[in-house]
């Protein structure tokens, strides 16, 4: 369709949509009736449009609620990401990795590790695993782990509680964000299989457990 | 082969010769249209149906005496008699009545909501629902909403959200051709000729 016919069909439509709302004056008013009158096509243009005003509106109330919906599962610019605590977090880490593998990260792209000092391998949320029995396998470099342990309105603290197969444990204290989330970053070097577990130091049951098998 | 009533001249023609074919051809051509034009102007629907008869009444009335001095304009004619009638009619009700009945308002909305026509708008609304979600840009759901529900200008709109008056009739065509693709897959067509026609 050219534009000159396109913009002629938008202006039409626009009439209607103005018809609709009663925004027409009374001499656009009468002429845009006739115009139904004689024009067939025309009316069931009026129809149609008139129903998908109506329909939208009743939609109102759904509408509403989708805004929040509407973000879940999308990608959000860089900038809206960015902003979120979680990821600030992680990119914090990421960063800092980065630095302390200086030159060599161009060069050993592939077994991106260092020696010494912290090298992020993964951000992993296990809150996503929480109903699976299964093991999560992970390399022997750092992780961080992020666990959903839900929002608390008493400021409780938690421990994360890392135990080897020989029953060592290693304790950390963890303080969850405004999301409830904690995160706990895990040295490198271990191997072998790890029972995780976090829990708040009001309550004795885990909020959380989890196997991981370090490799 | 072309009806000897295709065209409106022909049929005022015939309508002032006598023919009462030619009458019933002119109150199918323009019963729905004058109908839904009087409910648009306010008039509840036994209202509507009863100026829809006067008018129709009228103009036969006349042109069986006199015909058009200019038969093409037919449409004007007959727009002329129904909106005077409906002034005529708000007047004489502005006197009849001095408060509202609002129950009584209420049940004549209501009325023409029978089921056939709530089970429509059921579907509508589930077209309409469709036709959002598959609008994956934000920014094109929220120029709908805002022009749609809000009934917020296209300047307004386009001001609002830094938008050209191109951009901004592309997603509104776009929608509104989508939302004529969905209703005709559905087959609500004949539905709504149904439900509309009064």
């Amino acid at each position: 369709m050219g534009a000159e016919m396109q913009d002629t069909k938008n202006t039409q439509e626009d009439c209607i949509d103005q018809y609709l709302r009663g925004r027409l004056s009374a001499d656009e008013l009468a002429k845009f009736e006739i115009k139904m009158l004689e024009d067939p096509h025309f009316f069931a243009q009026v129809q149609q449009a008139e129903i998908m005003h109506d329909a939208l509106k009743s939609e109102k109330a759904q509408l509403e609620s989708r805004p929040e919906k509407a973000t879940n599962g999308k990608v959000l610019p860089f900038g809206a990401w960015i902003k979120q605590p979680m990821s600030l977090a992680a990119s914090v880490l990421i960063a800092f990795g980065f630095l302390l593998s200086g030159s060599n990260y161009l060069t050993q792209m592939s077994e991106f590790e260092v020696q010494e000092g912290v090298a992020l391998n993964s951000v992993i949320n296990l809150g996503q695993l929480r109903s699976s029995n299964d093991e999560l396998v992970l390399s022997a470099s750092a992780h961080l782990l992020q666990i959903d342990v839900g929002i608390r309105m008493d400021g409780s603290a938690y421990s994360a509680k890392l135990t080897d197969e020989s029953g060592v444990q290693r304790e950390y204290r963890v303080v969850p964000d405004g999301n409830g989330i904690v995160r706990l970053l895990t040295p490198v070097g271990l191997n072998g299989l790890y029972q995780l577990t976090v829990e708040a130091d009001t309550t004795p049951q885990p909020v959380a457990s989890y196997t991981l098998r370090f490799e | 082969m072309q009806s000897q009533y295709e065209n409106s001249e022909l049929i005022v023609t015939a309508i002032h010769n006598g023919d009462k074919k030619a009458e019933s051809i002119l109150l199918e051509r323009y019963y729905r249209q004058l109908f839904y034009i009087l409910r648009k102007r306010g008039l509840d629907e036994e209202y509507a149906r009863d100026l829809c008869q006067e008018t129709f009444r009228i103009a036969i009335e006349r042109l069986r005496e006199k015909p058009l001095s200019e038969p093409s304009k037919i449409a004007a004619f007959m727009h002329g008699i129904a909106v005077n009638l409906c002034i005529a009619e708000s007047r004489k009700a502005a006197r009849r009545q001095t408060y509202t009945d609002n129950d009584s308002v209420a049940l004549a909305a209501e009325k023409g909501l029978d089921q056939f026509a709530t089970l429509s708008k059921e579907r509508m609304e589930l077209i309409v629902r469709r036709l959002l979600n598959e609008l994956a840009n934000e920014r094109d759901q929220k120029i709908l909403l805002r022009y749609y529900i809000d009934e917020l200008d296209k300047h307004e709109i386009c001001a609002e959200l830094t938008l050209s008056h191109r951009h901004f009739d592309k997603v509104i065509s776009r929608a509104r051709t989508r939302f004529k693709q969905l209703v005709e897959a559905s087959g609500q067509d004949s539905l709504l000729e149904v439900v509309r026609g009064g």
